[in-house]
């Protein structure tokens, strides 16, 4: 019998508690432990970027000058993709990036709940970008949004096949958006909590299981450096996608 | 120290921005290599699976409007299939294109 039984359960970390209880029309609108640690991830970036703001000295402190690469990063990847009538989606593309990146990072920390490891956060804010994508771009280009689903230079028998195609591709991209995240950040924390938890069940099971232990260990201490980057590289690869599809209901047809 | 005058500080403010261009024109170019070959499997994975799902589900959708069962699913899922692959083969586009050399964006999908 292996002496696994002892391991924490690696989902019990991805439930949603409900802190104070709240109705209304038959909805459930809980505040949930999920709710809270939203707040807290955008209260963290408030009081970063509140901060870094407030001073504006000419010569940046530690704190301020975090602010100012934050704003530089993001004002330059929306200036490189969607060029710089795209800055208009500043605000945007910057809030989104920032409330991803901090909740990724406040997942980091044990016994954190991870906000983005709920597809339903994940979906949400997959379909807020979609939906602004496609109101955008009908408001600005009219009809001639519709032509991202035909692209010019095709002879007219393709258009059968090809327009069915560009739509699906297009259905797909939200679901793409939000999947990414959601699998990336909930695939990391089960594998963390499995070999950490692996660690101890196998240290406590004898002094022959001590170098497996030890094993363990030393692969959650790498993958706890793998999850920082992901946590990082999953909310820059959101706001670029982000912008990419900004790029189409701005500028539809340059394909 | 003596305050810089105003045609120096011009200057150095020139000379940081062409600097500052040049480093980003370089991490540009550099960045995008650290994607590690799980990344690149999720993103060619969730870009087929989800135009597929995609059409199995515009496939249901018409064939409940309009009473074609199965027609309707047969040809979605087709389609589907198709717009799976060209996704896949723009992944692969967008992957290299920021793997090789300079990226003038990442939007320069066919």
């Amino acid at each position: 019998m292996f002496p696994f039984m002892a391991v924490a359960d690696p989902i019990e970390q991805f439930e949603v508690k409900t802190l104070f209880p709240f109705t209304a029309g038959g909805l459930d609108l809980s505040f949930t432990n999920a709710s809270a640690y939203m707040l807290l991830g955008m209260g963290l970036v408030i009081a970063l970027f509140g901060y870094s703001a407030q001073r504006g000295a000419l010569v940046p402190n530690s704190l301020q000058s975090v602010g100012e690469l934050g704003y530089e990063f993001v004002a330059s990847m929306i200036r490189g993709i969607a060029g710089e009538d795209g800055l208009k989606f500043f605000p945007f593309v910057f809030t989104l990036f920032f409330f991803i990146l901090a909740a990724n990072m406040i997942g980091m920390v044990p016994y954190a709940f991870t906000t983005t490891s709920h597809v339903i956060v994940t979906g949400a804010l997959a379909l807020l970008v979609i939906g602004i994508v496609i109101g955008y771009g009908i408001f600005k280009n009219g009809a001639s949004f519709f032509r991202l689903f035909a692209p010019a230079g095709a002879p007219w028998p393709i258009y059968i096949i090809l327009i069915p195609i560009e739509i699906i591709s297009f259905l797909a991209r939200p679901l793409t958006l939000a999947l990414r995240l959601f699998a990336n950040m909930l695939a990391g924390h089960i594998m963390l909590k499995l070999f950490a938890g692996f660690a101890v069940a196998l240290f406590s099971a004898g002094a022959l299981y001590i170098p497996l232990s030890l094993l363990s260990f030393g692969m959650g201490v790498a993958l706890n450096a793998l999850e920082f980057l992901v946590a990082f590289l999953q909310a820059y690869v959101f706001a670029i996608l982000t912008c990419v599809y900004l790029n189409d209901a701005l500028h539809p047809g340059h394909h | 120290m003596a305050e810089p005058d105003d045609d120096e500080l011009g200057a150095r403010i020139a000379k940081a921005r062409a600097a500052r261009e040049k480093a980003l024109e370089v991490r540009q170019r550099t960045g995008n290599s650290s994607m590690n070959a799980g990344a690149m499997a999720l993103r060619y994975g969730a870009e087929f699976g989800a135009c597929v799902f995609v059409g199995l589900m515009l496939g249901l959708l018409v064939d409940g409007l309009f009473g074609t069962r199965p027609w309707g699913l047969l040809a979605m899922l087709a389609f589907g299939l198709a717009a799976g692959v060209l996704g896949v083969i723009r992944a692969y586009r967008e992957i290299n294109a920021a793997m090789a050399g300079p990226v003038d964006a990442p939007d320069k999908r066919t």
